[in-house]
Parts: structure tokens; sequence; C-alpha cells
């Protein structure tokens, strides 16, 4: 049985994987961009918060740099798309690449840093109510922004980008900026993290893409929103639940369930989740 | 005083050494069969397709490297497929707001409903009351009356008429017809409609063209 601890464990890592999937809602939803620099862009943002944590930087304003330097990766991306011509995927494949080498440059040449013992956000805090009021304030500002005259640019674009351009929506630049954004989030997710734990894995990334779609499904599934902004909040309600239904497979000792089979579960909640979607909507037709 | 000028446009063998000329306030009608290339001329001056060579003025200034989405500023269109020129997942207010947008610089959208409503109830079909609609909820022949007052909603010089009724029934492309007149009359400004139905030429317009095989007939 889950303990109550490992209940708010759930929420803890919930809340910071659910601004990582804020992220991946921005470009797999709003902007209709498959980006797959998201494995990568975590790994940066912690690298990031990391080492700026541990050489005595404030952890607010390391947090602030690992979110700039989404935003940057974001850019790099979205200039390969619009600029380069090329493929939405294949532009996220090769900066994720790219990043791999420049993830470990940040962490001087090492797999992982230590430091647990320097100063993070969460420090003579309560970690849950200060994860809650970073993800608030995060969410709260994004939401903002696309109820805004912009955000209603931003939303159009992965709607109709035929349209665009008709109402003098310059679209390359709305796709750059996406993904800037989402980068940024995703980054910010991997530094938060990174102080959570106190260290950081040049392979930590991986699954982010998949986890955060797991969380943006389940959060569409559970709360049903229909206006787009407010579909942000259910991807962090999404992740909460994934974080916490994971957590109960993994500790049930139902179908002798083990830690390693984490991916096996996820995918499993995914494909169930989307195959009961398709057979609702058959069912209407 | 000249609105269009095209001087010696080609693009992709569809369009070869065209020239047309349209005056400021001019009601131009543009007919032609499936295949004259009317479409590719609506692209050529919306800034859908580039040309390979010539030159687009407006008002005398040349606007033939400047993109789709900044001439639509000063040039203002509605597209063949209401699916296209309008999004089924905003509210009509959201519509309504981007468009209203086009050629501001600032994201200001304050006191607008009532400009909106104003606006859409020139159409008659109680459009102003449903702003927090879905568009996706609308007919055929409702999204492409929205997709008009969409068009004229902020400022602009010219206004692009792509077969606007080629995606509706018959009903539907009366009233939009009927529609796009009290408009555009109302408006007074520089209009270049193209359809393939000649019935609309007799009551509409300043000049027919017919368009064939790319080239224009006066």
């Amino acid at each position: 049985m889950i303990s109550v601890q490992e209940i708010l464990t759930s929420i803890d890592i919930g809340l910071i994987f659910g601004i990582v999937a804020v992220g991946i809602y921005l470009t797999f939803r709003t902007i209709n961009f498959a980006d797959l620099t998201c494995d990568g862009s975590f790994v940066l943002g912690a690298a990031v918060s990391s080492v700026l944590v541990k050489y005595g930087t404030n952890p607010y304003i390391a947090l602030f740099v690992s979110l700039i330097a989404g935003g940057i990766i974001g850019l790099c991306t979205g200039i390969l798309h619009v600029k380069v011509k090329i493929s939405d995927l294949l532009s996220g494949i090769i900066v994720a690449f790219i990043l791999y080498s420049i993830n470990l440059r940040i962490m001087g040449n090492a797999p992982n840093i230590t430091f647990m013992d320097n100063e993070s956000v969460f420090s003579g805090r309560d970690t849950t109510l200060t994860l809650a009021g970073i993800t608030f304030f995060t969410i709260a500002a994004l939401i903002s922004l696309l109820f805004s005259g912009f955000g209603l640019k931003l939303r159009s674009t992965g709607y109709n980008r035929k349209f665009g351009p008709i109402i003098g929506i310059n679209i390359k630049s709305m796709i750059i900026i996406g993904l800037m954004l989402s980068n940024s989030m995703i980054a910010l997710g991997g530094g938060l993290f990174s102080q959570y734990q106190g260290f950081c894995d040049i392979s930590e990334g991986t699954g982010t893409l998949v986890s955060g779609l797991a969380s943006v499904v389940i959060g569409e599934k559970v709360l049903q929103f229909k206006k787009e902004p407010l579909l942000i909040l259910s991807c962090i309600v999404g992740s909460i639940i994934y974080r916490i239904f994971i957590n109960i497979a993994l500790n049930s000792d139902v179908f002798g369930i083990k830690t390693s089979d984490i991916n096996l579960v996820t995918g499993f909640m995914i494909i169930s989740i989307i195959a009961a979607r398709r057979m609702k909507k058959n069912d209407c037709a | 005083m000249t609105a269009l000028e095209l001087i010696d446009v080609s693009v992709n063998g569809i369009l070869e050494n065209l020239n047309l000329t349209i005056q400021k306030g001019e009601f131009v009608i543009l007919i032609g069969a499936n295949g004259a290339g009317k479409t590719t001329l609506f692209n050529t001056v919306s800034g859908a397709t580039r040309i390979d060579s010539g030159k687009i003025l407006m008002n005398g200034s040349d606007i033939t490297n400047t993109p789709q989405y900044k001439r639509s500023a000063r040039i203002s269109s509605v597209i063949q497929e209401p699916r296209l020129g309008t999004i089924a997942e905003m509210t009509i207010l959201e519509n309504l707001k981007l468009a209203y947008m086009r050629n501001s610089s600032k994201f200001t959208l304050r006191n607008t409903v009532g400009y909106f409503k104003e606006k859409l109830e020139l159409l008659g079909i109680g459009l102003e009351n449903r702003l927090n609609e879905y568009v996706g909820n609308l007919s055929g022949g409702q999204r492409q009356l929205l997709s008009l007052v969409m068009a004229i909603l902020s400022d602009y010089e010219i206004l692009l008429l792509d077969e606007i009724t080629a995606a509706l029934d018959p009903k539907a492309s009366n009233t939009v017809m009927d529609m796009s007149k009290k408009i555009i009359l109302s408006e007074s400004k520089t209009c270049l409609m193209i359809t393939h139905d000649v019935r609309y030429t007799k009551s509409f317009g300043d000049r027919v063209l017919e368009m064939k095989g790319g080239q224009l007939s006066f």
C-alpha cells in the first residue's frame, strides 16, 4: 500500500513534471509542432541549474538561467525548421542529439553532478508548498499570456496555418516563439528537478517526452476543459495523477511489476487512454 | 488614381506576362472557367504565391517582395473554403479579435465587442448574439459571411474575394452574394471579386474581366 509520504512525493514530482508537460503541450497542441528537443532541453535546464547552484549562485537565478537556456535551444530548433527548412521531427532530433555534448560540457564532462549540501529553492522551506508556489506563478503567467492578443495569435498557429498570413500573422515567428516558450518551460522543469534531487545526471531526460505526453492526455481526459488556455491547468493535474498512478503501480506488487517496468506501465497507460477515446468516438459515429 | 497594378507578371507557367490595372474605389469582377488561373491571380495579389517575374505595385509602391502576412494589413482577402478562412476551434469573438489585430502592432483588444456586434449586425443573421459560440458550430454559409466581416474589420485598401460561394449550396450562395454586395457597396473601397458564376456579373461591379489560359481579356 502506498504511504502518505509517497503520495506527497508523487505530488512534488507531478508538479515539477507538470511544468514540463505544459511545455510539451505548447508545442504538440498549441502550435501543432512535434518537437523532440525536450529530452535534451530537460537535461540542459538541469545541468545549468546544477552547475550554477554548485558554484554558489542564488538558486532562483539558477532557475531563471535554466529557463533562458531552454528558450535559446527552442530558438535553435525553430531556426532549423523555419529557416533551414528541416522537418519538425528531424530538427528536434538533431538539436537533442547536439545537446548531449553541450550538456556534458556544461557539466564539466562528468556524467553527473551532486550538490546536495548547497542551498536550493527548497532549503528551509516546505518542498510541496514551494513547488506549488513556483508552479502557480509560472502557469498563471503562461495562461495570462495565452489569453492575450498575442496568445490568440499563437494559438491560431496550431489550428490553421493557411489562415494565419491572411490575417497578418507571421506563422514562422509564431512557431519559433512557441518553441522558445515550450523549451523554456521544459528546461525550468529540469532545473527544478535537479534542485529537488540535489544532483543531475546526463541521462535523466530520457522519457521526458513520453511522460509529458501521458500527463497531457490524462489531464485532458480527466478535466475535459474546452477553453484552450485552461487546458494548461489540466497538464499539471494530469501530471500529478500520472505520478500517483505510477507510484501505486510500482508499489502494489500487482502482476509482479518492478521499478524497471515504468516505461511498460507508462506506455500501456497512454495506449489505454487513447484507445478508450477512439472507441468512444467510434461508438458515437 | 491606380490602386493596384500588375506589370508583366508570370507565375509557375500559369500566368504569363499578365498586366492588370485597378483604379482606386473600383469594383472589378474576374470571371473564367476552372483552371483559367483565377485563383493563381488571387494568390499572386494576396502574396500567398511568389511570382517568377514582373512587378506588383500598390498605390505606386512596389509590393512584389512583401510577404503575405505584411500585405494583409492593406489587402484584405476572403478565400474559397470557409473551413480554411476561419478557425473552427475558436469562438466567433476570438476569430473577430484575430482579424481585428491584422494591421495593429499592438495586442490591445479592449472595448472592441461593441464594434464587432455593429459589423455582425450588417449580416442580419444574429451572429452578434452568438459571440461566444465556437465557429465549428456554424454552417458553411455562416462561416463564409463571418469571413467577410473579418475581412472588413480593420482598415484595408483592397478587398479580394476568391470564389466565396464555391463551397456553398445555391441558397447559401445567394445569401452570401447578396450580403457581399451590400457590404462592398457600403464600404466603397477597391474590390477584386473572382467568380466562375456569370450570373453575378450583371448586377455586380464596375468592370468585368475574363480570364482564359492565364491571360485577361477585357
